[in-house]
């Protein structure tokens, strides 16, 4: 009995610390050969970087706060909370200096759109790519 | 789902590129509501003591407009009304933007003029950790004036971690300066200036210098100040400005040198440094503050400590609390809206200010 709430309260553990760091992948077009590291990354979401190092336009794709992706991304590559994003995001919008990236629902339209469109980079949990994509880093 | 993301969605509307190019709406917005009151019959900054919604509450609404994402031209209007303006409702940014490359940014109309580092998000609450920014710098016995008519051309980059941004701007402006009791208005010929930025992960320094020609008036103020009605005069500003963020201390602080030549307002030097330890939700700051002036009659000297709290209680709004003790210099009026007491002026003494406000952006 004292075994199985053991392993009952080290299954909820890992759950839930599963749960809280799903590895998320940053993903490209497959016709796209730019590498991408975590910094150029951060500068191409943070809107401080417009082109691939490669060149090419970058469009950066983001998904909503609040989901396990979005969390894992801005905690590891950009390194900003969700308060901290709206407050950058809050200086350069009103000052007139840019606007934050666009924001698509799920992972399921993140990989569409970026299978249709070279210029354009996301970020899905790992379990959803498939082939239409290719993964150029992951976190954590 | 938020409007925001409705309409960026909808641009993405059928997963293609050719989806991008079609036009664009923008809508944002920001709203700042809060009371002030400080313990003085003579009026601070606009606040007495009574409880008052002017001195912090703002709203503002934003318009962007991008015609077509392969024609580097956007078109922003930003619709404010405060209590400090008399709620009247005025369009602090209305500018077209041409990103002639991607480091040079061109923008014609009128812009909030860069003369601090926050002077351009200064209505935008969530933006820095207090519910008014330091009076001694932010104020306007120091700066009259926010917006310009005019251009100004960015040049930014980046040399390995860091950012930088060069802005070199000119404009024109007509407003009133409330000041030590005064009411003056002044018709600006002309603000020209130049702002350095270096930026990385952790924070920011800033240098600006600016030229300013003026004419006050004073034949509708009628003040008893033994000067003449109409004088041209001149301001050279300077400002220094740094920010660091690291883990979860904040060290912010800023300098400004006001030289006026030929004006009855007097010349000033105003700074303050703000420190800060965030613990989760919960940001409590330190500022000191302080506004030294010469060169006029009208003594505004004073400094300010000032305990503020903010809370995040969610990524889009703040809860501050600020709690001020001000400080005025012997003879002097500090920032109070009063006159001299050589010119009839009430005498003022060391005042404490309370204020909370809710902020949130959309």
């Amino acid at each position: 009995m004292k075994t199985s709430i053991k392993n009952f309260v080290f299954a909820a553990i890992l759950a839930i610390s599963t749960g809280a760091t799903a590895e998320i992948s940053l993903i490209i077009h497959p016709g796209n050969d730019s590498a991408i590291d975590a910094k150029t990354a951060s500068k191409i979401f943070l809107g401080k970087a417009k082109k691939f190092p490669g060149g090419g336009v970058a469009v950066p794709i983001e998904q909503p706060a609040g989901t396990a992706a979005h969390e894992e991304f801005n905690s590891n590559i950009t390194h900003k909370t969700a308060a901290q994003l709206k407050s950058y995001w809050s200086r350069i919008v009103f000052t007139g200096k840019g606007q934050p990236p666009k924001v698509v629902d799920t992972d399921a339209d993140v990989i569409a759109l970026i299978s249709k469109n070279p210029s354009m980079i996301g970020y899905v949990e790992s379990s959803a790519v498939n082939s239409m994509v290719k993964v150029v880093l992951t976190a954590p | 789902m938020n409007l925001i993301r409705t309409i960026a969605t909808a641009s993405l509307c059928t997963f293609s590129l050719s989806c991008l190019a079609e036009p664009e709406l923008r809508t944002n917005a920001f709203i700042t509501a809060g009371l002030s009151y400080v313990d003085s019959e003579i009026p601070y900054a606009g606040t007495d003591d009574n409880l008052s919604a002017n001195d912090v509450s703002k709203l503002g609404v934003q318009f962007t407009f991008d015609p077509d994402i392969e024609i580097p031209v956007t078109f922003t209007m930003q619709l404010l009304t405060k209590g400090r303006n008399n709620w009247d409702v005025e369009a602090e940014w209305a500018y077209l933007s041409y990103q002639a490359s991607d480091n040079l940014t061109l923008k014609v109309g009128k812009v909030l003029a860069p003369y601090f580092m926050i002077s351009q998000s200064i209505n935008v609450g969530i933006t820095y950790p207090w519910s008014i920014p330091p009076e001694e710098i932010y104020g306007p016995a120091n700066i009259p004036f926010t917006s310009i008519a005019g251009f100004d051309l960015t040049y930014s980059g980046y040399v390995g971690d860091y950012g930088y941004a060069v802005t070199f701007y000119n404009g024109e402006n007509g407003f009133t300066v409330p000041a030590s009791g005064l009411t003056v208005d002044v018709d600006m010929d002309r603000s020209t200036g130049f702002v350095l930025e270096v930026t990385n992960d952790y924070g920011m320094l800033r240098y600006s210098i600016h030229d300013i020609t003026f004419t006050d008036n004073l034949a509708t103020a009628a003040a008893p100040l033994p000067v003449p009605d109409t004088t041209d005069g001149e301001v050279l500003f300077t400002t220094f400005g740094a920010k660091f963020e690291w883990n979860n201390i904040l060290v912010m602080s800023e300098y400004a040198k006001r030289a006026l030549s030929n004006s009855i307002f007097p010349t000033t030097k105003s700074w303050y440094v703000t420190t800060g330890y965030r613990i989760g939700k919960y940001l409590p700051t330190i500022t000191y503050s302080e506004i030294e002036t010469s060169n006029s009659d009208l003594n505004q000297s004073q400094n300010t400590i000032m305990a503020s709290l903010e809370i995040t209680t969610s990524a889009s709004t703040r809860l501050n609390f600020d709690l001020s003790r001000i400080s005025p210099d012997n003879g002097s009026t500090g920032l109070f809206d009063t006159l001299p007491e050589s010119f009839g002026g009430d005498p003022v003494k060391d005042t404490t200010k309370f204020t909370t406000s809710f902020s949130m952006v959309y």
